[in-house]
C-alpha cells in the first residue's frame, strides 16, 4: 500500500541522530532539509504478532 | 518463569524476574496482553479475554497495580496501537473503536460507536508516518475467508474521522501483519484461512514417491 506522501521525492533525509535514547532525554536530529516538515513522528521498526506490536509506542 | 511473572531485560546485564509484579489473572488469561509504555515509566496493559487493566512498574522486584476492567470485550484477535503518547486506539468485537487514555492514575475510555460496524478479528492497526492509523484486514468470524473485510480504513487522530481507504486483493487474517517501511509505504503480509480442506489442493499436482 502507498499512503499519501509515501511517494514524494522531496522527503528529508536524517543526517545525524542519537543511537540510543532513554525516557526523559532531550535529543537532536539533524536533517538535510527540515523546512518541509510540519510534524514529527518517531516510529520504531515494527515487530508484530497476533494483531499486536508491543514495541509500537508513540513518544 | 511462567506467563504470570514479568521479566526485565537489561542490555549487558541479562534477564531478571519481577516477582513483585506477579499477576494471577495471567495464569489463565495469558495470551498476548496489550501492553504500552506510559509516560510515567510504568507499563500499562490489559489481559485479553478477561479485560483486566493493569500497570507494572519495574523498580526493585517489580510491582503491580490492578485498575479494573476494559468497558469492552477484550480479545487477543483484536488490534491496538498507541498513536500518541499515552493514547491508544483499539477496536471491539462489535466494530466500535475506542480511545484509551493512560495519562492519569486510572485509564479513561472514549467510544467511537458504529464507525467500523463489524468485527475485524485478526485485523491490524498501524501508525503511519504522518500520524494517521491504518486499520486493515480481519474478518467477522475469526480467521474466516467468507466474512473477511479487504477494505482498509484510515483514522485521523486530529479530526477523529474514519475514512475508507484502499482495498486489498486478498484477505489478511490469522497471523497477518502490517509493517511501516522506511519510505512510508506499508507492507501487508500473511495470514490465515483457507487450506483446512484437502479439496483445495488438486491431487494431480502432488508429487509421487517413485
Amino acid at each position: 500500500m502507498n499512503p499519501d506522501g509515501s511517494l514524494r521525492t522531496d522527503r528529508p533525509v536524517i543526517t545525524s541522530a542519537p543511537k540510543t535514547l532513554e525516557q526523559g532525554n532531550t535529543f537532536t536530529i539533524t536533517l538535510d532539509n527540515a523546512s518541509v516538515i510540519n510534524k514529527l513522528e518517531l516510529i520504531k521498526f515494527g515487530d508484530a504478532t497476533h494483531s499486536f506490536d508491543a514495541a509500537q509506542d508513540a513518544i | 518463569m511462567g506467563t504470570s511473572t514479568p521479566e526485565l531485560y537489561t542490555p549487558g546485564a541479562g534477564w531478571q524476574a519481577l516477582p513483585g509484579a506477579y499477576n494471577a489473572d495471567q495464569n489463565t488469561n495469558w495470551y498476548f496482553p496489550r501492553t504500552f509504555l506510559s509516560s510515567n515509566g510504568g507499563i500499562f496493559g490489559w489481559d485479553t479475554n478477561s479485560g483486566q487493566l493493569f500497570q507494572v512498574f519495574t523498580a526493585g522486584n517489580g510491582s503491580l497495580n490492578v485498575l479494573g476492567n476494559t468497558p469492552f470485550t477484550a480479545n487477543a484477535n483484536l488490534p491496538a496501537a498507541m498513536y500518541a503518547p499515552d493514547k491508544i486506539l483499539t477496536i471491539d468485537p462489535q466494530g466500535n473503536a475506542w480511545i484509551v487514555n493512560i495519562s492519569g492514575a486510572t485509564p479513561t475510555f472514549t467510544e467511537m460507536r458504529g464507525v467500523i460496524g463489524e468485527n475485524r478479528s485478526w485485523a491490524n492497526l498501524l501508525v503511519l508516518a504522518d500520524g494517521t492509523v491504518l486499520l486493515s484486514g480481519g474478518s467477522v468470524v475469526p480467521n474466516d475467508l467468507p466474512s473477511a473485510t479487504n477494505t482498509a480504513m484510515l483514522w485521523n487522530p486530529d479530526t477523529g474521522q474514519w475514512t475508507v481507504d484502499a482495498t486489498a486483493n486478498v484477505a489478511r487474517l490469522y497471523h497477518s501483519n502490517t509493517l511501516l517501511l522506511p519510505d512510508a509505504r506499508v507492507l501487508s503480509v500473511g495470514g490465515g484461512a483457507p487450506a483446512r480442506s484437502s479439496t483445495s489442493i488438486p491431487k494431480s499436482t502432488r508429487p509421487a514417491i517413485s
